[in-house]
């Protein structure tokens, strides 16, 4: 595998791990990692969050990743923790090149 | 036969079979339908679906241990969807169970009722006190699926719909109505009796006239589930059937005491899997990539496509890949997919594909119909006096 696809996989893997890991610990969630696909949907059926637990996540960004979400921003990040892994890794490569 | 098979061969259905039952595949309005679907209402006939009542005093027991979600999560007017899978494991088919009064009502759009009473049959203990009761022969199922469709609902069935949670259901005059869908949007499914349901199916279409409601055949899904991928044994359940690979774990409660294949999940979940089904994007909007082209990194084959189509909402071609544990992420560019002519460059991303405009629609202060109200979030920012920021 070339050195830029592993490192890239390298970083959405360690993103996708302390994303499952602060929704396990903050939202007393029952499964263990590997329980989680990466495709899980967050609210709904899936992780079946509520608006409670949206807050929570919010504070997850801004605490794990200092990220803080304004309230114009296209909620669909939200969808599943793929999508949540993107908005943060988008969010971290903004932040790097400033 | 569906019951409302007179009303549809009136309004010219192309006819198809599906789960054994005869019902609209198509009107020749796919475009259309697809709109509606994202953008105002669509309608169609689910009379495919199949409806079983389990009942008993040993109904719970014996369904939780079938069923590979948690019944014990689910009270009164309430629902789960999850998976029924075999010994190994392995998807047979997914499920709504809806909870209700001294009773439990399955519905799988892929079996039969007598289908899901054959199959349930082969689990029941015996001494075990459970009846098994399908109820095809007394409802057919109506769906009304669309970012207003809650709006209809109400003022055909009362205001208390819009209250009504996802993943709950409500009585109705001659019938329940459920909340709860695979595409991304508001989703009703009426299941009426038979004596209702053509007088319902003529209410919805007047009703929905003022909200641009379009009436489907099935096959408006190959479209919506493009977009919002969901279980389908004929496309995904052909590459796979395995929850891990399929990224659905989340239907699967691991933590129970018992269910049918949990053992053997387990053991392929610590064992670790080879591949999983990840979403593409093709980087060009023409291209000629089919179900089981290959899947390349330089000239290493790491998969090959399970689903492929073009979404119109996104103006992409768009799939999903079964791929190599090791490539399987999303957010990546640098593979190929072989076309007829040449490569095309893909790039990885997450599942849904699109971002449903559900999500911008809020019943408590939004309208499809009354001028007074905006239609959306982007439309109540659009209205916003300029320095005011609407409240999302």
């Amino acid at each position: 595998m070339e050195s830029d696809l592993e490192s890239t996989i390298e970083q959405r893997k360690d993103v996708l791990r302390r994303v499952k890991e602060g929704l396990i610990v903050r939202l007393n969630l029952y499964q263990i990692v590997n329980q989680i696909d990466d495709d899980t949907p967050l609210f709904g059926s899936g992780l079946k969050l509520d608006s409670v637990d949206a807050t929570e996540l919010l504070v997850m960004l801004d605490e794990e990743f200092g990220i803080q979400v304004s309230e114009s921003e296209d909620p669909f990040y939200l969808r599943s923790v793929n999508s949540l892994a993107s908005f943060i890794i988008s969010r971290q490569t903004k932040t790097n090149k400033n | 036969m569906t019951h409302l098979a007179s009303i549809h061969r009136y309004r010219k259905a192309v006819m198809s079979e599906r789960n054994g039952i005869t019902l609209p595949a198509s009107f020749n309005n796919e475009a259309s339908a697809h709109g509606a679907l994202r953008e105002s209402i669509l309608l169609a006939d689910y009379s495919h679906f199949g409806l079983l009542e389990v009942s008993g005093e040993d109904r719970f027991d014996f369904l939780d241990r079938v069923v590979a979600g948690d019944l014990a999560y689910i009270r009164e007017e309430q629902a789960l969807y999850s998976l029924i899978l075999d010994n190994e494991g392995y998807i047979i088919t997914d499920i709504y169970v809806l909870c209700d009064d001294e009773r439990y009502l399955l519905l799988s759009e892929w079996f039969t009722g007598k289908g899901l009473a054959d199959l349930l049959g082969h689990y029941m203990k015996s001494g075990e006190s459970v009846i098994l009761k399908t109820r095809n022969r007394e409802n057919g199922v109506l769906l009304v699926e669309g970012p207003y469709s809650w709006e209809l609902m109400a003022e055909i069935f009362g205001i208390d719909v819009i209250g009504l949670p996802y993943m709950e259901f409500m009585p109705v005059e001659g019938g329940l109505l459920f909340r709860g869908g695979k595409h991304g949007e508001f989703s009703y499914k009426l299941i009426m009796e038979v004596a209702v349901l053509a007088d319902v199916w003529k209410q919805l279409q007047e009703h929905g006239e003022r909200y641009d409601i379009e009436v489907s055949g099935l096959d408006f899904q190959i479209a919506a589930r493009l977009e919002n991928p969901c279980w389908n044994p004929m496309i995904l359940g052909k590459v796979t059937r395995c929850p891990i690979e399929l990224q659905m774990q989340w239907a699967v409660r691991y933590d129970k005491d018992e269910f049918v294949g949990r053992d053997a999940l387990k053991r392929r979940l610590e064992e670790g899997v080879k591949r999983r089904v990840v979403g593409f994007c093709c980087e060009e909007s023409i291209v000629d990539v089919r179900v089981g082209s290959r899947v390349f990194h330089g000239d290493r084959i790491i998969g090959e496509v399970a689903v492929v189509g073009y979404s119109a909402f996104r103006q992409a071609v768009i799939g999903q890949a079964i791929i190599d544990n090791s490539y399987a992420y999303a957010g990546l560019g640098g593979y190929t997919i072989e076309s007829e002519d040449e490569k095309v460059a893909i790039s990885t991303v997450p599942v849904p594909f699109i971002g449903n405009f559900s999500f911008l629609v809020n019943p408590s202060e939004h309208s499809y119909v009354d001028p007074s109200r905006p239609k959306s979030f982007l439309d109540q920012v659009e209205r916003q006096p300029a320095g005011e920021e609407a409240e999302i």
